[in-house]
């Protein structure tokens, strides 16, 4: 399949460099469960760069992260996704972030569009929680995809939303509602 | 499951600005949440509704259209208190029509990021004031307020335009065209169209002499038109801009620009009820008349 249009301006990620032995810690979620984890992986969170750097910085042997507000399940979507992208080049995320399209790579599309909806929720929120920038993006973006033509009945039903919303005339209401 | 509406705001944020106009509109008839989030968000945070044009026309005391082109419209009727958007009647008891098109209208604008131009028949400021502000001051060109038919029999001719003046959407736009004399504003704020057409109640010569001054270092200007019903302080024209050149109906001046055009300044003098016309125009170095003297003033008084 020929390449897509924008792929050619997408950032490309820097040349890997000779890859020093990976560093593995344990990371526990919400519920208990104890993952493993590579810390260039960890690293593309905000949230976990700042706890090991602290943990380094005071000569102090990390041994176990604590992750307080995603759950084994969602945690270890966040990791292979880390884990996946743990060579790419930070630059990548924070220039796609304030683009209004982006370009989802196929890895990540297949990864992400295969979830189902409630999970990808999860993900981003998690994302969210641990300052992901790139999987935020993609996250976003792929459920931005999914509403293309979607009815405000398939919108509720595809995002989760049970109670259909009952519109009152008032001045807040527009000529569309 | 999670849902949608209970994602952080900053990730909805995001999820709305990957999405189209259409789809944020459908996500925003999904729950109230997610309405009120929509509502709430800076224009620039949404996407553009890409509408080639929004018309809004009175068509009777009764009947108001919004156009959406190409796409919809929706009617408005005052007596009913309804509005009418394809088969979907909605009616408002407690509320008067106008507040509801000036509303859906606003609604409209915040996501029609690329209007280049505003074309408003008015009588009043007030009515200018409720959609120029609405506009995105770093795309729109051109601003035309026209007087309509209705006014013009009533012997309106003249608009307060302070608060126009004062807009960003004024400040930024290039091209003007207003059919009214303007009241409580100064020649001045005009300096920055590279086309105008205004008319002002009173003038004097000496911001005149400003407004002039500033056209000349202005590269991308090419013309104004300017009529001025009372003219202060005229005497002060020939001291300040020198004896005028004559030739047949016309009189006027010829003044050197920075950029090595020349400046034309037409003028017609207000006789008995009809206003003083003063038009500026860029001309061509061999386009001025063999005759006629080009004024190059010194960098001082420029």
């Amino acid at each position: 399949m020929a390449p897509k249009k924008n792929s050619a301006k997408r950032p490309q990620p820097s040349t890997p460099k000779p890859s020093a032995p990976a560093r593995i810690v344990k990371v526990q979620s919400s519920d208990g469960h104890i993952l493993q984890a590579d810390v260039r992986a960890l690293l593309l969170s905000s949230t976990l760069a700042a706890t090991i750097k602290g943990y380094d910085d005071e000569n102090k042997p990390l041994e176990k992260l604590e992750v307080n507000n995603v759950v084994g399940f969602t945690l270890k979507l966040v990791l292979e996704w880390c884990e996946k992208h743990k060579e790419d080049d930070p630059a990548i995320a924070q220039a796609e972030k304030d683009k209004k399209n982006i370009f989802i790579p196929s890895w990540d599309r297949h990864f992400l569009t295969k979830l189902p909806m409630g999970n990808l929720f999860d993900l981003i929120t998690a994302a969210y929680h641990l300052d992901i920038t790139g999987l935020i993006n993609y996250g976003c973006k792929t459920v931005a995809n999914s509403a293309k033509g979607k009815s405000t009945e398939e919108m509720r039903e595809l995002f989760g939303i049970p109670e259909p919303w009952e519109q009152p005339s008032t001045s807040t209401a527009t000529w569309d509602d | 499951m999670s849902s949608l509406c209970k994602m952080p705001d900053l990730v909805k944020e995001e999820i709305v600005k990957f999405c189209g106009f259409r789809e944020v509109l459908t996500l925003r008839q999904v729950c109230q949440d997610f309405k009120n989030f929509i509502d709430d968000l800076k224009a620039s945070k949404l996407p553009d509704s890409k509408f080639e044009n929004v018309q809004i026309i009175v068509k009777d005391e009764n009947h108001i259209r919004l156009t959406l082109f190409p796409y919809a419209f929706i009617d408005y009727f005052r007596k009913e208190k309804t509005r009418k958007f394809g088969k979907k009647t909605t009616i408002f008891e407690d509320q008067d029509i106008m507040d509801i098109v000036i509303f859906d209208l606003e609604q409209v604008l915040k996501f029609q990021k690329s209007s280049k131009k505003l074309q408003i028949s008015a009588f009043k400021q007030a009515q200018v004031m409720s959609i120029l502000p609405l506009l995105n001051p770093k795309v729109l060109e051109e601003i035309n307020i026209e007087n309509p038919e209705i006014s013009q029999h009533e012997g309106h001719d003249s608009l307060g335009m302070e608060q126009i003046m004062e807009t960003e959407q004024w400040k930024n736009a290039k091209k003007l065209n207003c059919d009214y004399f303007a009241l409580g504003g100064n020649v001045k704020k005009i300096a920055h169209f590279s086309i105008a057409r205004i008319s002002f109640t009173s003038v004097s010569v000496r911001n005149l002499d400003i407004l002039r001054k500033a056209l000349l270092n202005f590269s991308l200007f090419e013309i104004s038109n300017i009529s001025i019903k009372f003219l202060l302080e005229h005497h002060q024209l020939s001291i300040l801009w020198g004896a005028p050149y004559f030739s047949g109906f016309f009189i006027g001046w010829f003044f050197k620009m920075s950029n090595g055009d020349v400046m034309k300044i037409d003028y017609e003098p207000g006789f008995f009820r009809n206003p003083a016309n003063f038009e500026f125009s860029k001309i061509k170095i061999e386009d001025v008349p063999v005759d006629a003297n080009v004024q190059e003033l010194p960098m001082e008084n420029c």
